[in-house]
């Protein structure tokens, strides 16, 4: 669904409406004719680690030292990151802040660009806060390449404020990393009761404080646990999936209800489906009664 | 002397672990909550519950009741030479810390995202 990004022109799969800057060639004025602007939908923010960081390769076009776009070692681009890590070292110099951060994983190079001509007392008073050594800090930035060295540029430096961060950090990495290699199996997460399923992140069952309902399921297994709500919006997805390719409109609400009668009521069934099209796995066409498979 | 450790780049912790005597002159991290210090040796509780001696400098200034990040050398009786101590706030649930640890960090399945776990063979372990 376009969530209105269109007033610059166009979102992901738009086409060619509006005067984007995802036109071909020539985008962005000036000195990098072939660098052309990301669509929304690349420009990403990815919590990485230092050790991700360092093992980025570069794609072909390495142009600059700096403009080339580098990749993580399971394929996904980089657009911007976000990283918690301790300052091991910084250096304020007059236009900008070197750090060396590192987080367990690795170390890993940062600079924060500074102009205290403009920049104002609350940002020269975080700046003051996070030039500490030994301190946590989460920052916010792009990866470059500059001549075989990866480093960051720093938006944003900021100390953490609950210790938790660190922990959440880590997890939110492996998180988002196994969510990427995965979407196209996740179902949707269960609504309750865990049972078994253990085809979580690696945590098996509930007892991860993350958990809660990050299981993803493939489409294809049906060896659910017990009777659980996760059943029956599975079974209706896979329904609607099923039906939905016969025709543009889609499955329509009334067979699938039908087609479960005996076996789920129809509050249940329109539950279901109500949570699918909340999750974005199925989208209603011509009205709220007939719902397509997003692929 | 810690040889082939890369640099910022070491195991996190837990006592279970460090106890295990695998660590043995690595640089290893653990965070904990400081028992005590006497002036030479801290005490902290890890994230699993054990206790862990580390020996600090005298200008160590956690306070008990503190949590931290120590790192450092583990000796061969299993405590801490502790180089760097990295205070935290104190909300810090260990609990979390530690399922993190024991369920993310130190799962094979999850190397790929640069997680230390394995220990690295020193040779220099005559002093």
């Amino acid at each position: 669904m376009n969530f209105g990004m269109d007033y610059q022109g166009a979102g992901g799969g738009m086409g060619d409406t509006g005067g984007g800057y995802q036109a071909q060639s020539g985008g962005g004025g000036g000195n990098t004719p072939a660098k052309t602007r990301k669509s929304y939908d690349e420009q990403t923010l990815i919590p990485v680690t230092a050790r991700m960081v360092l093992s980025a390769t570069s794609n072909s076009n390495n142009i600059d030292g700096g403009t080339g776009s580098l990749c993580l070692p399971d394929g996904r681009e980089l657009y911007q990151i976000k990283l918690v890590g301790a300052v091991r070292s910084y250096e304020v110099q007059s236009t900008n802040v070197n750090f060396e951060i590192e987080d367990g994983t690795g170390l890993v190079e940062a600079k924060m660009w500074v102009d205290d001509n403009t920049d104002c007392t609350a940002v020269q008073q975080l700046r003051d806060a996070v030039c500490k050594d030994h301190i946590y800090i989460k920052l916010v930035g792009q990866v470059k390449d500059y001549g075989g060295k990866l480093n960051i540029v720093a938006y944003s430096v900021r100390p953490i404020t609950n210790a938790n961060e660190l922990t959440h950090h880590m997890l939110e990495v492996v998180h988002s990393g196994q969510v990427s290699k995965h979407a196209d199996s996740i179902v949707a997460p269960l609504a309750s009761n865990h049972t078994s399923m253990g085809v979580g992140f690696g945590a098996g069952g509930g007892t991860m404080p993350m958990g809660g309902g990050g299981g993803g399921m493939a489409l294809e297994a049906s060896n659910s646990g017990g009777g659980g709500g996760g059943d029956i919006q599975e079974e209706v997805a896979l329904y609607i999936k099923r039906e939905g390719e016969h025709a543009d409109v889609g499955a329509s609400v009334a067979a699938c209800i039908q087609s479960f009668a005996g076996q789920y009521t129809e509050p249940q069934v329109r539950q279901a489906i109500d949570r699918l099209a909340s999750e974005g796995l199925i989208y209603s066409t011509i009205n709220e009664e007939n719902y397509k498979y997003a692929q | 002397k810690m040889s082939a450790q890369e640099d910022g780049a070491y195991p996190r912790l837990n006592a279970e672990l460090m106890n295990s005597g695998n660590y043995a002159g690595n640089i290893v991290s653990l965070v904990g909550c400081v028992e005590s210090f006497d002036g030479r040796v801290v005490q902290f509780k890890c994230a699993d519950g054990g206790v862990i001696n580390a020996m600090a400098e005298a200008d160590f200034a956690v306070s008990t009741g503190g949590f931290a990040e120590f790192v450092g050398a583990v000796n061969e009786d299993n405590s801490l030479q502790l180089f760097v101590t990295r205070e935290l706030p104190s909300d810090m649930d260990l609990e979390v810390y530690n399922q993190m640890l024991t369920q993310v960090i130190h799962n094979p399945k999850f190397a790929e995202y640069g997680f230390v776990s394995a220990p690295v063979a020193t040779n220099e372990m005559a002093e």
